[in-house]
């Protein structure tokens, strides 16, 4: 196959500079591999690295600092058929620290070429997560508070299963670099190299000495089988594949005729447990089981196994404007934990509102009519007591029928809860006392 | 017409999917945490993929790459997840990507509230990241039109190459209503992918696309800002979409307002009617471009006495009211932004006194 090099944008690198040398590096892989341009993607971060995307006759993503793996992680999932190549120097990979962690965990199937040369090269050589202690850059002194990354152990360690770390002036370059692109999953070269521009100005530093400081460096090869697994889409693939379809939402058809036409305003007013929202569901199925149109909002707070839970419906036979509850026309009480919330709203209650509460609760409710219905008595446990209302509701054609929540329960349920449901609401109508 | 009863934030993700979206990338934030899981159950059954960035800046990139290829893709969040997103907001427009950002607003500065809010209209609409960008803004009142606002709104992506917000607040994402999910509003992708990074086997193999913005020739930089300032203008020709509500009335006042607080301010409206006056007004439906010809026109009827924006934010809008009106008629402002919603009855009272 032909160099994928651009020949009208040779690279422009300084002279000596070790970034030129994995640019040939990258193009004899990909030839000697055959994959044809219009099957790469470059993407490429910041700085001297981020210059690849021009050189080569691939397509390219160009953004921004530390962020590659990002978009490189975007753009795979969406066509995973592609070759994904990302460049990055030592400067993305410090202010990209937490993409390159989860790209490791995810094991995406991108290649991540770091051309590692120790200082930020394009800025005017400060120093970056990798420059060693020791090093003389253009930060002062801040270099040597610091403690540079081994980025291999901290990928590695991160998840990713193929980390290697090499010389650009190794021979076996373009040998482990295709290694990387052929790893299915997420791969990490660590490409040491020289910055003659600002680094070897201030420091000395030569392939030798790259060698053997790679060398001195602990080995990787373990992670290979300690995190070897399936790369994410492959595993999405399967994971999908064995998940049972969702049915979509259900259809409601009209199918019945409202019991009581008009406005409702309706607050269910509970605590954690009592499966408020639920009922508030159910509230709005019924209506539009009727052919009615509704809205629900519901109000609970961040920690939801405590504290309040309150749900806040609107029935309507016209169009539904504002959807506030300020003034229900029916309130239903369960639990104090929910009255509370609300005591200004109950304490003005008109005389045109029904309250219904469990027996025993106390509540303000202004001019309210109140009755009170009898859980306790006919044994109906705290979290089938907002259910058990509506079919109390039901059972005196107040708000919504029995028809109406009937079918309100086969949208919502399927068996066996839905058998259990029905058996709590005939319960409910046949034995609750409502005083 | 069968009707479905569900929550705003999951009509959304229902609404993606029908618009042909496959990919969706997102980070968990209150109040919108719902479209996450809904997609994360429903885009496998539909080959579909859904990736939960490390962050909302992840994110932001995620829809970037993905856009770049020139594939649909949408992510939802809430106000700070917004904020983290718009630094990569203004790299896809820079890039001119398409892409669909839903913002289920809450409250803020910073943390806030997780109640309703629309706090975030200048960020909207008016940058939020850095550079010359606008993204086209939707704001629906309601599931319904979230769910139509939706769908169009990767036709129109596509049609601009830019990103499209739809603008929601926690009310319209926690809300359920009946919706029902239109066919006529799917559109087959506009893209011929000429300018991808996918694009190279339909155009002859020696031509790469870079997709970046990038522009370091100072003309070409200026050209490419030039393409964006000619799809906004085209915009405000083309996109522009608002709702008049009892405007064939001789009005006294006129309000404008959109999303949640205008549908207040409608039943506002109908109980002053019948205390015998009449209110006319203008709701949005897109932010940018501003319905601004129909604010100066309604403002101008000569029964209007004044111009009140109502929001539920400290003031934004009536920034971009009072450039419509220009000047013929006073404009005032009431909002409320704690997360409670202001009543009718507070509408009408503040109308009425503005009037008097």
């Amino acid at each position: 196959m032909d160099s994928l090099l651009n020949t009208e944008r040779p690279p422009v690198f300084c002279p000596g500079c070790s970034h030129e040398k994995v640019v040939h590096a990258l193009d004899a892989t990909l030839c000697r591999m055959e994959i044809p341009g219009n099957r790469v993607v470059v993407v490429s971060d910041i700085g001297c690295s981020g210059l690849f995307d021009t050189f080569f006759n691939t397509h390219a993503m160009h953004g921004l600092h530390g962020r590659a793996l990002t978009y490189a992680t975007g753009l795979k999932t969406a066509r995973p058929d592609l070759t994904v190549i990302v460049t990055m120097g030592d400067g993305g990979l410090g202010i990209g620290g937490a993409h390159v962690l989860s790209t490791c965990r995810r094991n995406i199937d991108i290649t991540l070429l770091v051309l590692n040369n120790f200082n930020y090269g394009m800025t005017g050589g400060q120093f970056s997560s990798t420059t060693p202690e020791e090093a003389v850059v253009g930060s002062g002194f801040l270099n040597r508070i610091e403690k540079p990354m081994d980025i291999c152990m901290t990928a590695g360690h991160a998840g990713a299963a193929h980390v290697k770390r090499v010389s650009t002036y190794d021979k076996q370059l373009e040998d482990t670099m295709e290694a990387a692109v052929r790893f299915k999953g997420f791969s990490l070269l660590d490409i040491h190299g020289i910055c003659p521009g600002r680094y070897t100005k201030r420091n000395t530093i030569n392939p030798g000495q790259i060698r053997e400081s790679l060398d001195a460096l602990p080995d990787t090869s373990h992670f290979e089988t300690m995190n070897a697994r399936q790369d994410y889409h492959t595993r999405y693939m399967e994971e999908a594949e064995q998940m049972k379809k969702t049915a979509g939402p259900a259809t409601i058809k009209p199918s019945c005729s409202p019991c009581e036409k008009g406005l409702h305003k309706i607050s269910v007013l509970g605590g954690a447990g009592q499966r408020i929202v639920t009922a508030g569901e159910l509230i709005g199925l019924a209506g539009m089981a009727a052919g009615m149109r509704a809205t629900q909002k519901n109000d609970y707070p961040i920690t939801v196994l405590r504290g309040h839970s309150i749900t806040e419906l609107i029935l309507s036979e016209r169009e539904i404007g504002f959807t506030g509850t300020e003034t229900p026309t029916l309130v239903l009480a369960l639990s104090e934990d929910g009255t509370a919330q609300r005591t200004k709203m109950l304490e003005n209650l008109p005389e045109t509102t029904t309250v219904v509460k469990t027996k025993g609760l106390e509540m303000p409710a202004g001019k309210a009519k109140v009755m009170e219905v009898d859980f306790k008595a006919a044994k109906i446990k705290s979290s089938d007591r907002a259910l058990a209302m509506l079919a109390v509701l039901a059972a005196r054609n107040t708000v919504i029928s029995m028809e109406m929540l009937k079918q309100a329960l086969s949208l919502k349920f399927k068996d066996p809860i839905l058998s259990s449901s029905l058996e709590v609401v005939e319960k409910a109508a046949a034995e609750c006392t409502v005083v | 017409m069968a009707k479905v009863l569900m929550k705003g934030n999951e009509a959304i993700g229902e609404a993606a999917i029908k618009a042909g979206c496959l990919n969706y990338f997102a980070y968990p934030i209150t109040p919108q945490s719902e479209v996450a899981e809904y997609l994360a159950k429903r885009l496998p059954d539909v080959n579909g993929t859904f990736v939960q960035g490390e962050s909302e800046v992840a994110v932001g990139y995620m829809i970037f790459g993905a856009a770049g290829c020139g594939e649909r893709v949408m992510t939802t969040s809430s106000s700070p997840g917004i904020s983290l997103m718009s630094e990569a907001l203004s790299y896809i427009a820079g890039a001119r990507c398409p892409a669909v950002f839903v913002n289920i607003m809450r409250g803020g500065p910073g943390l806030g509230g997780i109640l309703p809010s629309q706090g975030d209209y200048f960020q909207a609409t008016k940058g939020g990241g850095h550079g010359d960008y606008h993204l086209l803004v939707m704001a629906p009142e309601g599931v319904q039109e979230a769910v139509e606002m939706t769908m169009k709104a990767f036709p129109l992506a596509e049609k601009y190459r830019g990103p499209v917000m739809i603008l929601g607040d926690g009310l319209i994402g926690q809300m359920m209503e009946p919706v029902e999910f239109p066919d006529n509003l799917y559109a087959e992708p506009l893209n011929n992918d000429d300018w991808a990074t996918s694009g190279m086997d339909k155009r002859g193999a020696d031509k790469k696309n870079i997709v970046k913005s990038l522009f370091l020739n100072p003309k070409e930089l200026n050209d490419n800002n030039l393409t964006l300032k000619a799809q906004y203008e085209q915009m405000k020709k083309e996109e522009v979409m608002s709702e008049a509500y009892n405007t064939d009335t001789d009005y006294k006042g006129l309000i404008v307002s959109y999303g949640t607080m205008s549908r207040v301010c409608r039943t506002a409206i109908d109980t002053m009617k019948e205390q015998g006056l009449e209110i006319g007004m203008i709701r949005p439906k897109t932010l940018f471009p501003f319905p601004e010809k129909e604010i100066y026109d309604a403002a101008a009827k000569e029964s209007c006495k004044a111009v009140i924006s109502i929001e539920l934010s400290m003031g934004q809008m009536v920034e971009d009211v009072e450039r419509c009106v220009r000047g013929i008629k006073p404009v005032e402002w009431y909002g409320e932004c704690g997360g409670d919603i202001p009543a009718p009855e507070t509408i009408a009272d503040v109308v009425q006194s503005l009037l008097n």
